[in-house]
């Protein structure tokens, strides 16, 4: 009964109090006229208050959102499945929760809806800016039919939504870093003929006991193990420059975007080549572990490098050390891909050194003055000379460059660039 | 996939919005139903609103800002009411030359003039109809400004209500109930509207196969529910004020009673023309008491209140006054006007007290000669009209000497009408009493002289026509026909040969002055009923009007054409000649009413009186009368007790039923007498889990009750009986089942609240259960 009076809306408590001054002055002056108003003034309130009360509208609600991680700049679709659990409601207005970033939270109405019965919401969604959004909660209105009085409910379920920053397909280049080996790694399991094709070795400390094998161990009389089969790895490092003092512009339109879109699809793209890859940014690697993310083409290293890129943030870093400092562990195996953004001459240096041995090194940099408006190029090809000099692959970067054909540029030469690469600006031989 | 909802544009919501503003404003103007007559004045109101609405969705298309609206309204309304009502002074048929607004001006001065002396309902007269499709313009564009323009469908009510209070106002009963549930479902429909085009507005419907298009919402389940939800409002709204205290004279005038006073010491009064209210006071639901009087005349005299003398073709009216304030009753009155010397006349004394009558007018037996009243009563010499300014009769005592003049048809027979001139032989200004409107339709004067084509003189031609309305084969007196006293009400009249005193009188009065006879119109009171010798009490259902004719010599002479069934015999001298002196009318001879001389002089009034008491039962209004309890709430209250009480009869027969040792197995005895121990323990909210064995629910039982010694007792040995009965091979004797399971259960109960043992009594739980269960089942 509280609730019923509580849901009563503005126009409902003033049709209260409206019939009850009548009811007054009718019973005051004698107007069986304005009785009958009063009356039905009071009685409007209270009855759409009742009826709404006793409706109760208890709903829940499923969502399905497909793709469930889709780049920024593409369209997709949610679908909420909507049960009655209550009995039959009628004029339920719904508006489910969509972040501003993915489109207009969507509104739907209710009407006719009996127990039990399912109906379905469709809307699409047009993601623009790369992140983590929730969808939901889903708000229901109840309210009667002469705008008497309104409920409002949220159904608690939530559905979470990944927005990958944009990605293209890039051309094949032969890239160095094939069949680079962890330090630690075996041999490449051979698989032999026959029926022994489980490659064993002594038990050492440490190994676990799960990777007994017990048949070799009764046959050798000492304990056995099986050795890790891991196959060769190709193996990247991608290192996102997200200093924030490194990126020029705002929104989807600085040059920090531009640079997680082409980490993105570099990333992907070295995936799908069959890369096991690693993501670094200026604060390290972008997990827990520095452990290599993949092994080989799979959806799932996409995804997790996908999901990483959707929600990467700039750092107040000055340097890239705890990257490079990754980078240089990890002994010269496997590619290196930089982006960076603008680079002062220390940290120009420092990535020359991050590169050694018969590391494959490629940078994209970006001249980001592009993004402000101004011409950096010169400075941004003094950078690219340095490294070039000691042996990176570089390509200079601004603002209305194609990623494609940036990357081809990477391509342009075979194996080895000497000092005089693909330093940007300059025709190609 | 991107979908495209199908919403409902814009321009068909504003469409629909004027369309439900337009349809509620004339389903109000259905109250004027009350105060209007006829069905002219329908089709202007349709058109205004119409006109108003298509004002309204102008603008709202054109997106005007909505203070704005009542200007699109105004627009198109201006031409309209020119076509309408200035037809000759517009130019180009519609729009408003410079005379129309002359023209329009000076008919709605005729209207508010026909509406002064017009009873309610009015015939539509072009003025009131102006006036009338001015107020709905009015009203529709007030509607339309905050319905579709500020998208307030809600204070739109407002000028709604305004509409609606007009009858209210007017007329004593206001509009009714009909107009109101008219008026209210066009309102109920305006807010729905309303509601639907804001849940349309949300958003599409959500579509009941998945990855399909959205619908459009349609919504009848929300007009389903405004259905349900409005028609119950709409019920109690009209159901409900009969049980509203204090409806039918309202609370304030009884407060303020006799404290409301004196307008400044002017001496022109304009009251609300008392011809107006006589239908009404007839057709009151209850008879009240007006006033008293004893008085030492054999035969009573009738109370006349006011003359109306002025006969404009719509109304009688009393003329307007203007008296110098030395016309004062404490100067005494003059000889009556006419009045010849050789007239004879006894002086009759009465004694008039009044109760909540509450007149400008002082009722008066005629002619009077001395009146004691106190405050400052003024009189019109021509009329003998009392009045005052200052105070109403409301509780005022006041004495009274009047003459009971001497009459014989052989005297009047010798009179003469004065005839046409300005006072031939009197010099009273006469012609007053002899003019008839322009237009006066010869149909009326040429059936006057066809009736009167025998008389001779004038006393012979207004016997005629007095003996011709009172033909009861001619004539029927029924208090419900139309109201009115203009020459239509009149052309009426003669037709349909059903009316009451007014179109009588005035028929009578009209016809004479047609025939060169002055006439006027007397309204007051008949003389009441008797309640002791010499004591008479005057009630709402009392009100008359009877018609006054000039003879030279003699002056005024009451006639009464109403017929005998109301009045009694007519008045010895206007018996056309039937000799021997007959006293005034006043002083009826009403011992020949039809219910014979025992009755009294009043008797037919006083016959009359119950008779309208029985038609119009005043038991639909309780707080009214002692008289019993008004009947839809005993029905009400009887349904309230059967639907609550029934579940407890209910449950009590199914106890009595299962602890009836009626010839069945002791086995089954018992087993009915262990359900109904577990029933009277859910009823009085103890658990009673299925999975327990007999023995273990008497154990929880007993402790849970707190159950003393005999209660302990008789529980473990139903529990015993059923145990034996479900178990053993022999059950044995089963005896004292009833007994111990009352014993038990009144144990049972004295642990509970009054509450839970109330509810257990009221609404068994165990009887829910019971139907849960079918439920299950089923």
């Amino acid at each position: 009964m509280r609730a019923a009076v509580h849901s009563l809306t503005l126009r409902g408590r003033a049709f209260l109090a409206a019939g009850l001054s009548a009811l007054a002055c009718a019973v005051l002056l004698g107007q069986r006229d304005l009785a009958r108003a009063g009356v039905l003034l009071v009685a409007l309130p209270l009855v759409s208050a009742a009826a709404t009360a006793r409706a109760r509208c208890l709903l829940s609600c499923r969502r399905h959102v497909e793709p469930g991680r889709m780049p920024a700049g593409t369209t997709g679709e949610v679908l909420v499945e909507v049960e009655n659990l209550s009995r039959l409601v009628s004029g339920v207005r719904l508006q489910d929760a969509v972040p501003a970033p993915l489109g207009r939270s969507p509104r739907f109405v209710l009407d006719r809806f009996e127990h039990g019965a399912r109906r379905y919401l469709t809307y699409p969604l047009h993601p623009g800016t790369r992140g983590r959004y929730q969808l939901g909660p889903l708000r229901l209105t109840v309210s009667d039919p002469f705008g008497m009085c309104e409920l409002t409910r949220t159904l608690s379920a939530t559905d979470s939504l990944i927005v990958t920053p944009p990605h293209e397909p890039l051309p094949a280049l032969h890239l160095g870093g094939d069949w680079a080996g962890d330090a630690n790694s075996p041999a490449r399991a051979v698989a032999a003929a026959g029926e022994d094709d489980v490659a064993t070795r002594e038990y050492r400390h440490g190994d676990e006991l799960r990777r007994v094998h017990w048949p070799a161990t009764a046959r050798r009389g000492e304990l056995m193990v099986r050795r890790e089969e891991r196959p060769w790895q190709s193996r990247a490092s991608v290192l996102v420059d997200s200093r924030a003092g490194a990126h020029l512009g705002a929104g989807a339109a600085s040059s920090f975007e531009f640079a997680v879109s082409a980490a993105a699809s570099i990333g992907v793209h070295l995936i799908r080549r069959r890369y096991a890859v690693r993501l670094l940014d200026a604060e390290g690697a972008r997990h827990a572990m520095t452990a290599w993310e993949s092994t080989g083409a799979s959806a799932a290293a996409e995804g997790w490098l996908l999901d990483e890129l959707a929600v990467i943030e700039t750092s107040p870093r000055p340097d890239l050390d705890p990257a490079l400092h990754l980078l240089r562990r990890g002994g010269g195996d496997g590619l290196v891909v930089v982006v960076a953004g603008s680079l002062d001459s220390d940290t120009v240096s420092d990535l020359a050194r991050a590169r050694h041995g018969s590391t494959t090194a490629l940078a994209v940099l970006l001249d980001t003055d592009s993004w402000a408006g101004r011409d950096g190029t010169a400075l941004a090809r003094s950078h690219a000379d340095v490294l070039s000099s000691t042996g990176w692959r570089v390509v200079v970067a601004s603002r209305t460059d194609q990623l494609g054909a940036l990357w081809a540029r990477l391509g342009g030469r075979t194996a080895r660039v000497g000092p005089t690469p693909v330093a940007g600006a300059g025709p190609l031989p | 996939m991107s979908r495209i909802h199908e919403r409902t544009t814009p321009t068909s919501e504003a469409w629909r919005a004027s369309v439900a503003a337009a349809v509620a404003t004339l389903l109000t103007s259905t109250s004027l139903t009350a105060v209007l007559s006829g069905a002219a004045w329908v089709s202007p109101i349709v058109v205004v609103t119409l006109v108003a609405a298509l004002g309204g969705a102008a603008a709202r298309w054109l997106r005007l800002p909505a203070a704005l609206h009542p200007l699109a309204g105004l627009v198109l309304l201006i031409p309209v009411l020119t076509a309408m009502f200035t037809p000759a002074a517009a130019t180009l048929l519609v729009l408003p030359g410079p005379g129309a607004l002359r023209g329009f001006v000076a008919l709605l001065h005729s209207g508010a003039a026909d509406i002064q002396t017009s009873a309610s309902p009015a015939y539509p007269a072009p003025g009131i109809l102006a006036i009338t499709a001015l107020g709905v313009a009015a009203v529709a564009i007030a509607v339309q400004t905050l319905a579709v323009g500020y998208a307030t469908p809600a204070a739109a009510g407002l000028p709604l209500l305004a509409l609606n209070a007009v009858p209210g106002a007017i007329s004593p009963h206001g509009g009714g109930a009909v107009p109101f549930v008219a008026a209210a479902l066009g309102y109920l429909g305006m807010l729905a509207v309303a509601q639907l085009s804001a849940t349309q507005h949300w958003g599409p419907a959500a579509s009941a196969t998945p990855r399909a298009d959205a619908p459009p919402v349609r919504a009848d389940g929300l007009l389903a529910s405004a259905r349900k939800v409005g028609l119950a409002a709409l019920v109690l709204a009209v159901v409900a004020p009969a049980w509203l205290p204090g409806l039918d004279r309202g609370l304030l005038p009884v407060v303020l009673e006799g404290r409301f006073g004196h307008g400044p010491g002017s001496s022109t009064v304009a009251v609300v023309n008392p011809i107006l209210d006589i239908r009404a006071d007839l057709n009151q639901p209850q008879d009240a008491t007006l006033l008293s009087y004893t008085t030492d005349a054999a035969t009573p005299a009738y109370l006349r209140t006011v003359t109306l003398d002025e006969f404009d073709g719509n109304v009688w009216s009393p003329m307007r006054l203007q008296v110098p304030n030395a016309q004062n009753l404490s100067n005494g009155l003059p000889r009556p006007p006419g009045l010849g010397s050789q007239v004879g006349g006894t002086p009759v004394h009465t004694r008039i007290q009044v109760g909540a009558l509450a007149e400008r007018w002082l009722p008066l037996p005629y002619p009077a000669v001395a009146v004691q009243a106190s405050g400052l009563w003024l009189y019109d010499t021509p009329t003998f009209n009392v009045f005052s300014t200052q105070r109403t009769t409301a509780n005022l005592v006041y004495d009274v000497t009047s003459l009971q003049l001497a009459l014989t048809p052989a005297a009047l027979a010798g009179a003469k009408a004065p005839g046409p001139g300005p006072g031939a032989s009197t010099g009273l200004p006469l012609t007053r009493d002899l003019r008839l409107p322009a237009g006066f339709p010869d149909s009326v004067r040429l059936l006057a002289q066809q009736v009167t084509a025998a008389a001779v003189t004038d006393y012979d031609k207004a016997v005629a026509l007095q003996a011709w309305l009172r033909d009861p084969a001619r004539f029927t007196y029924d208090t419900h026909a139309p109201d009115g006293s203009g020459t239509s009400a009149i052309e009426a009249f003669l037709v349909s040969r059903r009316g009451f005193c007014v179109q009588f009188a005035s028929t009578m009065a009209v016809m004479a002055r047609s025939l060169g006879i002055p006439a006027r119109v007397d309204v007051g009171f008949l003389p009441g009923q008797q309640v002791a010798p010499g004591s008479y009490v005057v009630r709402t259902h009392d009100a008359h009007a009877w018609p006054e004719l000039y003879f030279s010599g003699i002056g005024w002479v009451p006639f009464e054409p109403t017929p005998a069934v109301r009045t009694g015999a007519a008045p010895g001298y206007t018996q056309g000649g039937a000799g021997g002196a007959q006293v005034l009318p006043g002083t009826t001879p009403a011992v020949t009413a039809p219910t014979g001389p025992t009755s009294g002089p009043s008797a037919s009034a006083g016959a009359l009186a119950p008779k309208l008491n029985d038609l119009r039962d005043p038991r639909g209004l309780p707080g009214r009368t002692g008289a019993g309890l008004p009947w839809p709430l005993l029905v009400l209250v009887s349904l309230g007790a059967g639907l609550v009480g029934s579940p407890g009869v209910l449950r009590s027969l199914l106890r009595r039923r299962r602890l009836g040792s009626s010839g069945s197995s002791p086995a089954e005895r018992a087993g009915q007498a262990w359900v109904e121990l577990r029933d009277s323990a859910l009823d009085l909210g103890y658990p009673w889990p299925p999975s327990r064995t007999p023995r273990q629910s008497a154990e929880e039982i007993g402790r849970q009750g707190g159950l003393d010694e005999p209660a302990r007792e008789a529980l473990g040995r139903l529990s015993m009986v059923v145990e034996r009965a479900r178990y053993a091979p022999v059950v044995g004797p089963v005896t004292g089942l009833r007994e111990d399971v009352t014993t038990v259960r009144t144990a049972l109960a004295q642990r509970r609240s009054a509450r839970t043992r109330l509810r257990a009594l009221l609404w068994p739980a165990s009887l829910y259960r019971l139907r849960r269960g079918w439920l299950r089942r089923g």
